[in-house]
């Protein structure tokens, strides 16, 4: 399974009547399955860039490729139809009921009515939306988190690729977004699908990518584990933008998977536990809490992933940003 | 002359429907079918030229203009200014009637169009459906219900037009209000409005149906 979807070479957009490139010169490989968070401020060209892979931007200069071939030598509607996409303004349409919504590219591709039928309510259920209430309801009649969840169901119908998501969660309050964080994390360990997901919010980039690209003014400045981004920024944009004295500030940001170790022997019943996707900042609390030197790290299911001991932790915080120098 | 009571004005009125049956199903069949008639053609023009004017900016420039023009312009000037050109009858009031339907049916398709979320389009478009596609599933049931609205507006406009076009030879109920209004004669003069009124409201409502219909997912 593993391997390249995506692979960016060379990447370049200019827009018409302006001056600077809104992307310059990037390339990028995404590996098959991978969670990627593109994050940085407006205008960095992180939206541009997502908007290329799908061909809703030509390129100015460079190529995609993607599971090896060029995006441009396919046929873009076929190409299309492998890729999810959500974006913020979720844009579903409004004379179609869920299921209709859901149901509007199996339609394309001419599936079978029962098997759209049967796919609508599979998704609806993974999207934690009851079928039998929901699939006859108009856009209309659902709130903004609700809405978002069919856009996920939408954009997941023809079991795509790869999905491009475009600030998906921006216009959504605090507690619905996190809880929609966490169901994507869900779905993504679920599917196994590449999703590439643009945010100018660090924590949300931190939060749910397996690898994090920051770009700003159209260049990728790093692209690495939030880890890495974290301790060893490439240069001073990223310690700047990561900068943070706070040590708590960091363990919020990290997720607990990011520093765990798979389990030698056999799990032990009395280990307290926490959800990988739990930030370090909560496994802190659980130690600080339990006072157990080791906390297991599990997934939704309860299935254990792998352990933190407290030593481990401990060693986060005594270290150092590297280039601090950046900062005068 | 003593001016008589409304009741005794709406009996005579029909009184004199009742003595004249034959001239009059013949007046509303001419009525209608002229109604029938102009919409179809303003339709069969208005619409496909609005959807045209959304989708191109420079056609849009100059075809809303002009019709924007042609809906300032009273009816009855209207239909004046085309007897030097056409002479009276059916057919020069049916293609008055038509200039003065079509603004109103090619500009609410044109906002139809127009007006539709970006945000739908962007997402039709990346979901790899082709231009067709997005025409006949996304874009035409969403302007839908403002083409409609302005089939439901113009049509009743018509219907009251139609009435003034009695002027120009095109028939219908028209001829009794004139026949009424030359002779002083407010019996054979209602006769005719009253019907005209009857069939607008009546015209309406059909249409208001067909509305609720089809924007019910509207209605949440």
């Amino acid at each position: 399974m593993a391997g390249k979807i995506i692979e960016i070479r060379g990447v370049s957009k200019q827009f018409k009547n302006a001056q600077a490139y809104a992307v310059d010169h990037v390339s990028i490989d995404v590996s098959r399955g991978d969670f990627i968070t593109i994050m940085g401020t407006s205008g960095s060209g992180k939206t541009t860039l997502l908007k290329m892979i799908n061909r809703i931007h030509e390129l100015t200069d460079g190529n995609i490729f993607f599971e090896g071939q060029n995006i441009h030598d396919l046929k873009v509607e076929a190409y299309r139809k492998k890729i999810g996409y959500v974006i913020q303004q979720i844009g579903l349409f409004p004379h179609m009921t869920v299921a209709e919504n859901i149901a509007v590219v199996p339609k394309s591709l001419h599936w079978g009515k029962d098997r759209i039928a049967a796919r609508a309510s599979e998704l609806l259920s993974l999207v934690h939306l009851e079928p039998a209430i929901y699939k006859d309801r108009y856009p209309s009649q659902l709130s903004g988190g609700q809405q978002q969840r069919v856009g996920l169901a939408r954009a997941l119908a023809a079991d795509p690729e790869i999905m491009l998501m475009d600030e998906p969660f921006g216009a959504i309050d605090a507690i619905t977004r996190q809880v929609l964080q966490d169901e994507l994390l869900a779905i993504h360990r679920k599917t196994g699908k590449t999703v590439l997901f643009v945010t100018h919010d660090l924590h949300e980039a931190f939060r749910l990518g397996d690898k994090v690209i920051i770009m700003n003014e159209g260049r990728v400045q790093q692209y690495d584990t939030p880890y890495n981004i974290l301790f060893h920024p490439a240069n001073g944009y990223v310690a700047k933008l990561v900068a943070s004295e706070d040590i708590i500030e960091k363990l919020k940001v990290l997720r607990a998977d990011s520093i765990s170790t798979p389990v030698q022997v056999t799990p032990d019943g009395r280990v307290p536990r926490v959800l990988a996707n739990a930030p370090l900042s909560a496994v802190l609390g659980k130690f600080m809490e339990t006072g157990a030197p080791q906390i297991y790290v599990e997934d939704a299911q309860g299935r254990i992933e792998g352990s933190i001991l407290w030593n481990s932790l401990q060693s986060i915080a005594s270290l150092r940003t590297e280039g601090a120098e950046y900062f005068v | 002359m003593s001016k008589p009571g409304l009741d005794t004005l709406l009996l005579g009125t029909l009184e004199y429907i009742d003595t004249h049956q034959a001239a009059f199903l013949a007046a509303i069949q001419r009525h209608l079918l002229l109604f029938v008639i102009v919409l179809l053609i303003s339709v069969a023009i208005g619409v496909p030229l609005g959807m045209a004017s959304a989708k191109r900016p420079i056609f849009s420039a100059w075809a809303l203009n002009i019709f924007s023009a042609l809906k300032m312009i009273p009816s009855l000037a209207l239909l004046m200014v085309f007897i030097p050109i056409l002479g009276v009858g059916f057919l020069p009031a049916m293609i008055a009637l038509i200039v003065h339907a079509l603004p109103t049916i090619l500009i609410n398709t044109y906002t139809g169009y127009s007006q539709i979320d970006e945000a739908i389009l962007e997402n039709a478009t990346a979901m790899g459906l082709t231009e067709r596609e997005i025409l006949w599933r996304v874009e035409t049931p969403l302007a839908l219900p403002l083409i409609f609205s302005g089939l439901r507006t113009s049509s009743v406009d018509i219907i009251a037009t139609t009435t003034v076009a009695a002027y120009i030879g095109a028939g219908g109920l028209g001829e009794f209000v004139i026949v009424g209004i030359t002779n002083m004669n407010s019996v054979i003069m209602l006769a005719g409005s009253l019907t005209v009124a009857a069939i607008a409201l009546i015209v309406d409502f059909i249409f208001s149906l067909l509305q609720r219909r089809l924007i019910r997912y509207q209605i949440a």
